[in-house]
């Protein structure tokens, strides 16, 4: 069963949460084929289509109240779990800060 | 969404109408019922206190998209989801396209076609949220044939057809279906000012001979909006007595 923690050693609530509405997304059979999500597993290898991806974000947006790709940032670009949440920490904290 | 109704209906327009017809038959069929409008009115004000659970107005300007978002939001925060949206409300202006001043023209393609998109997103990120829903944008037969005095409207409404083909391929995978209907001549608010002699002319063109109801336009839609339409998206059905066939 997969774990909702990331072995990471910076594992914030953030990246929890990011990891939680992944694996709310994925099939049983992808989640036992994955194993642990750690910061370093590779977006890819959820094996999401576009519209899945889209779901994600929808759902992380109102799980932590924000959007880092609204104003059109890049999240193909992003290649692991990690950096999927550290975008969301960046949009969290520049929000704090305006 | 409350497991006692039928879902959460958000109608943009539902103060007069076709859109007060929509909210109207929803609430009778057991939705939840957002809308939006300029202005509030009597119906909208009986409405709040016969179902004040069921029932959400608020203010909301098409010419001006961010307030359509801020409504689409609203209705979301009252009610946790949007289930369908009736891209009903628009802006008829009859005018020479030649003569028209330009702002008119870019006013008329914000209404009837930048915030129905702007509406539809905020509805389909909901809808994409929880797993499906539908989208019904209220097009127009000037959008299949032309006519003259109504080239920016016209434009405009088959934007909207557009957005209804791409959106169904696009959102099917979601559980999304989006239809258009396309009402032709029928008895509203908007063809209030249509003179004796042309109404006379319209009806004369008509296989049906007579202009629509309103009510026989929600019915289209609470067709497509029901179950026994769960197998179409994609789709334009033209409710316009044969106008247009």
């Amino acid at each position: 069963m997969l774990s909702n923690t990331l072995t990471d050693t910076r594992t914030t609530d953030v990246q929890a949460t990011v990891v939680q509405e992944i694996v709310a997304i994925l099939d049983e059979d992808t989640v036992d084929e994955l194993g642990e999500l750690t910061a370093d597993t590779e977006l890819s290898a959820l094996g999401l289509n576009s519209l899945a991806f889209a779901r994600l974000i929808i759902k992380l947006e109102r799980a932590l109240g924000v959007d880092p790709f609204s104003q059109g940032g890049d999240f193909v670009a992003l290649r692991t779990v990690g950096a999927l949440a550290g975008a969301y920490e960046q949009a969290l904290s520049a929000r704090t800060e305006a | 969404m409350s497991d006692t109704t039928a879902g959460v209906a958000l109608v943009s327009g539902g103060s007069r109408g076709l859109g007060q017809t929509l909210v109207t038959r929803l609430l009778a069929e057991g939705w939840q019922v957002a809308t939006f409008s300029r202005t509030a009115g009597d119906f909208v004000e009986q409405t709040l206190k016969a179902e004040p659970d069921r029932f959400f107005w608020t203010e909301a300007d098409l010419l001006r998209p961010e307030t359509v978002r801020a409504a689409g939001k609203a209705a979301i925060d009252r009610f946790g989801r949007i289930d369908l949206l009736v891209n009903n409300a628009g802006v008829l202006e009859q005018g020479l396209f030649v003569t028209m001043p330009p702002r008119r023209a870019e006013d008329l393609v914000t209404a009837n076609l930048t915030s129905p998109v702007v509406l539809a997103q905020v509805a389909a990120r909901s809808m994409v949220a929880s797993g499906g829903g539908q989208i019904i944008n209220i097009s127009s037969v000037n959008a299949v044939r032309g006519y003259r005095g109504v080239a920016a409207y016209s434009a405009a409404k088959a934007g909207l057809d557009g957005l209804t083909h791409s959106l169904a391929r696009e959102l099917g995978p979601a559980g999304i279906r989006v239809n258009t209907v396309v009402p032709g001549f029928f008895d509203s608010d908007m063809t209030e000012g249509v003179g004796p002699e042309y109404r006379e002319r319209i009806q004369r063109r008509t296989p049906l001979g007579r202009l629509g109801d309103r009510a026989e336009v929600a019915d289209a839609v609470l067709f497509l909006a029901s179950p026994r339409a769960g197998f179409v998206t994609g789709q334009r059905l033209v409710i316009d007595g044969g106008i247009t066939c």
